[in-house]
């Protein structure tokens, strides 16, 4: 029974960051997409069925908590993994009610970003 | 008939006190030969107009209103009812060596009770299959065949929790439990051996019993059960091609076969076998992903992790906070994200006020990792 390759997209506005997650969740098997912002972010997932999205908070021009809103709006069941540098307790909460699947700080903690990611791939 | 004189006295010695004294109060208020103490505490409300669920009155030991706690009766029911299950299953194990017919219509009896007892409240059944074989066997008796009774019986929980969450046909889903059940009866047949950690190993120690176990299922009797059917589940189960079989998903017992199969994958990576080797259900997950990819439909391991989480009910966590945690509830679709009831703080210290948590109203708490720990699951075993 073969299975198919996952597909998931990094939004961050860092290099750094997006080459660090892009090479973790490879070695998960699967495909990795990255953008630093959320347009471009939007965009591929039109035109990509992504398993799973990662996305930073805090960017420029559209935020991540826009970005968040209208995934869930096009993309329901996406799972959606919000990532940030700030612990902002209010805004962590205020994500969470919008739907996102779950919420990870940096520095990340990566082997319970490791069971996030997975989790995603397995149930959703 | 309680005296209308009487009501309000009744009612002012109830409030304050702990449930087991509200019920005696009220018991002998009422004349013997009459109705139940919660129908006489009933009437008792309906007098004073107390807008109060008299379950609460009679049942709560202290919670809070509003807080999910896990009622006493259920406590003491479910945790009796997987007892007795645990000493029918033995002596079954008993009979099925040493006899060519064994009625085991009693045992049916149990799995019809788990079915009402998860649709009512899952909790501590689904934290009994999670309780250490030492607990289980000082507080039922000896199991001489543990992968037979003890993996049998915690196969079944999880195989019914997700049948019953499926919706499954009242009138099959017992089927569904007994196959989960017997189907490793043929291990009776067997000295008893180790198996190894790894998924394969788990996967041929299963398979290992095919032939036996239909040598065994032939001296079971179940009045008025269909054993054809129950013979059809479990040698599905051992049918490796069939269960890759993605075309059969349609088909009833392949569903069943599928779901009993990949609990009892899970149960035997996650329980006891020795001391070297313990997987909490995390790494189980793990595992069971990279491996089982060739092995399940995937739509079966969605469904598996979706039902029973990757932090099952009645497991312990560490969290971010240091503190210890059980998972209480699951947020269902948020699985990194249960509902936990604090137990250790950081310093080890037991923590005795039920301190809930759901950590996705809370999320920077997380789950830093499970923790396997006899003694903790064991103490905090009441603890929902």
């Amino acid at each position: 029974m073969k299975s198919q390759t996952n597909k998931v997209l990094v939004i961050d506005d860092s290099p750094e960051i997006q080459e660090s997650l892009k090479l973790f969740i490879e070695e998960l098997g699967c495909e990795v997409y990255t953008t630093a912002n959320g347009e471009e972010g939007m965009a591929l997932a039109r035109t990509n069925a992504f398993k799973l999205i990662l996305l930073d908070i805090c960017m420029p021009v559209m935020d991540g908590k826009e970005v968040l809103e209208k995934m869930k709006e096009i993309f329901p069941d996406t799972p959606i993994i919000m990532i940030t540098g700030h612990k902002n307790e209010d805004t962590a909460k205020k994500c969470m009610e919008m739907g996102a699947y779950d919420f990870i700080s940096k520095p990340f903690d990566f082997d319970y970003l490791q069971t996030s990611v997975l989790s995603t791939l397995l149930c959703s | 008939m309680v005296e209308p004189s009487l009501t309000s006295d009744i009612i002012s010695q109830i409030t304050d006190k702990p449930a087991p004294q509200r019920l005696r109060i009220v018991s002998e208020s009422a004349k013997p030969s009459q109705r139940t103490a919660r129908t006489v505490l009933q009437h008792l409300l309906r007098k004073v107009s107390l807008r109060v669920n008299p379950d609460f009155l009679l049942f709560n030991d202290g919670q809070q209103q509003g807080e999910k706690g896990v009622r006493t009766e259920i406590l003491d029911t479910s945790k009796q009812m997987y007892f007795r299950l645990v000493k029918a299953y033995n002596s079954v194990c008993d009979q099925l060596r040493q006899q060519n017919e064994v009625d085991c219509s009693p045992m049916l009896q149990h799995v019809e009770r788990t079915v009402d007892i998860l649709k009512h409240d899952e909790r501590i059944l689904m934290g009994m299959a999670q309780a250490p074989l030492s607990y289980i066997e000082r507080m039922a008796e000896k199991i001489d065949y543990p992968e037979v009774v003890y993996y049998g019986i915690n196969t079944m929980i999880y195989a019914l929790q997700i049948a019953n969450s499926l919706g499954f046909p009242v009138d099959k889903i017992n089927y569904l439990g007994m196959a989960a059940l017997l189907q490793n009866v043929g291990l009776l047949g067997n000295d008893a051996t180790e198996t190894g950690a790894r998924f394969n190993d788990v996967i041929e120690k299963l398979k290992s019993s095919t032939e036996q176990s239909g040598e065994f299922l032939q001296r079971i009797r179940i009045e008025g059960f269909h054993h054809e059917s129950l013979e059809a589940i479990i040698d599905i189960i051992k049918s490796r091609e069939t269960v890759l079989d993605q075309t059969s998903l349609h088909d009833t017992l392949q569903q069943y076969a599928m779901v009993i199969h990949i609990c009892n994958v899970f149960v035997y990576l996650t329980h006891e076998r020795n001391s070297d080797r313990v997987v909490s259900p995390t790494d189980a997950m793990k595992i069971m992903r990279s491996e089982m990819k060739d092995f399940f439909h995937p739509d079966v391991i969605k469904l598996f992790f979706n039902k029973l989480s990757i932090y099952p009910i009645g497991t312990f966590v560490k969290l971010s906070s240091s503190e210890t945690a059980k998972i209480v509830d699951i947020n269902e679709n948020y699985l990194m994200r249960p509902i936990v009831l604090v137990v250790l703080g950081g310093d080890k210290e037991v923590k005795l006020n039920k301190q809930r948590i759901d950590l996705r109203k809370n999320p920077n708490i997380y789950i830093k990792k499970s923790i396997v720990d006899d003694e903790l699951t064991e103490r905090f075993i009441d603890y929902f």
